[in-house]
């Protein structure tokens, strides 16, 4: 525990001191992550899959915002499904515009987590992303996730019927408009898991929220348990083709990576909890106090014995 | 001399204003009402684009079964249907957009609390005998 600790500590330490150049970075590697999986799972414009004009995207993201890796991302994806199909490229653009004007409008801060949920669903273990995000957002963060899960099945819709949509002729556009729509309303997988999700960042926040000890722990645990539960539901109920050892295995990794990321921020030392009572003219307070744990990195400091300026005296 | 005191201060006063210039000090150029008001205004608009959107989207998705309806059907209360719905749909989203705007102007207002008190102490701090020559 104590090693972890320190390790824990010399990595803050290490992110306070270069902070001003980890943070381009690492926005500048997730950007060239999800060009590079965009164009290699979409990829219909050839053109796009270049390395010089992945590259200097990705370096130009990371020095501007995650907006701007976002804007980027979303005008990635329209050109490769435009070169599909205009129609469907139309019924897509709609689609992020509604999710843009009815939630990230408002919450800006949560487009990292619409980028990296269909990103976890690549690596294949979407389940982490409703944990960690009931642990370190709120509520509202739940429903970021939600919106990531309808991007990744809509565009996985769009990728695994390429064929069926160019089969259609070019005069018949309405009928692709009809078929793009389609993947949105008669896709209950997609829909069931997103709720799911929502399900399961809320009942994080929740339970983190209470004051009961090691509280993200037990709430990390539980709702790893309840999307276990819940995906096998909805395989028997709704038929959804989800691989029953794949889901326990990515339930258990994404439970594992959410307690590892839960022990990075919080931390809490539980055995040094205190119970206090005081009281002012208008409340009674009852407040429990829990130290962060806290080990200090050893501070090694090398004494020179024969220093140049001694060898001269 | 360094006072470091005021250094420690007026640090956090620069982290406060680096950090929160675009959130919590905006806020400061309005009131509770106007920043609400503004708000849950422009979620309407926004609510109704969207709206209108997902409308086209069920109209081209539907389109063969309107057309051979269109001459049957009453088109007084398909239309009034429609403007139910997107009243509905406007109310529940503009209470969600007060609810929202509500909670974070109380959390901005709090965070800019703190940074006045700061600027307040940074203040005084000047005022005292001395600390003019110290400058």
């Amino acid at each position: 525990m104590t090693t972890l600790l320190t390790i824990k500590t010399e990595i803050q330490n290490l992110y306070e001191r270069y902070e001003k150049i980890i943070v381009p970075i690492s926005r500048a590697i997730l950007t060239f992550i999800l060009l590079t999986v965009i164009n290699n799972r979409i990829g219909y414009m050839a053109k796009l899959d270049n390395i010089l004009i992945v590259l200097p995207l990705s370096a130009l993201c990371g020095v501007i915002s995650l907006g701007c890796t976002a804007l980027v991302c979303a005008l990635f994806i329209l050109a490769h499904v435009s070169s599909l199909s205009i129609e469907v490229a139309g019924v897509l653009v709609a689609v992020l515009l509604v999710i843009y004007l009815l939630y990230f409008r408002m919450c800006t801060r949560q487009i990292c987590i619409l980028l990296l949920t269909p990103l976890a669903f690549v690596f294949r273990i979407p389940y982490v992303m409703p944990l960690i995000v009931g642990v370190t957002g709120g509520m509202g963060a739940a429903i970021a996730v939600g919106f990531g899960v309808v991007i990744y099945y809509y565009l996985d819709y769009i990728v695994e019927n390429a064929a069926a949509i160019t089969a259609i002729s070019d005069s018949n556009s309405l009928e692709k408009i009809k078929f793009a729509i389609e993947g949105l309303v008669s896709n209950e997988e997609m829909w069931v898991v997103a709720a799911i999700f929502l399900a399961v960042g809320v009942i994080v926040c929740l339970i983190c929220r209470s004051s009961m000890d090691y509280a993200w722990m037990v709430a990390v645990v539980s709702a790893a348990l309840l999307n276990a539960i819940l995906h096998i539901l909805a395989i028997l109920v709704f038929d959804t083709e989800v691989s029953l050892v794949g889901l326990l295995v990515g339930t258990f990794v994404s439970a594992l990576i959410a307690i590892a990321v839960t022990f990075m921020i919080r931390g809490l030392d539980y055995s040094r909890a205190e119970k206090v009572q005081f009281e002012d003219d208008e409340y009674y307070y009852y407040v429990k106090a829990v130290p962060k744990m806290h080990v200090p990195t050893p501070s090694k400091t090398v004494k020179r014995i024969n220093t140049p300026s001694n060898r001269r005296q | 001399m360094i006072n470091a005191e005021l250094t420690r201060l007026m640090t956090r006063l620069a982290v406060f204003e680096s950090r929160e210039e675009k959130d919590a000090l905006a806020i400061a150029d309005y009131y509770r009402k106007d920043f609400i008001g503004a708000q849950v205004l422009s979620g309407i608009v926004s609510g109704t684009i969207a709206f209108v959107i997902i409308l086209v989207l069920y109209v081209f998705y539907n389109i063969e079964d309107l057309m051979q309806a269109v001459f049957t059907m009453d088109l007084l209360i398909f239309a009034r249907n429609i403007l139910l719905i997107y009243f509905a749909f406007i109310l529940v989203y503009g209470i969600i957009c007060y609810l929202y705007a509500t909670y974070q102007y109380d959390k901005k207002r709090k965070r800019l609390k703190g940074y006045l008190g700061d600027m307040k102490e940074l203040y005084h701090s000047y005022k005292r005998p001395g600390a003019s020559k110290k400058r």
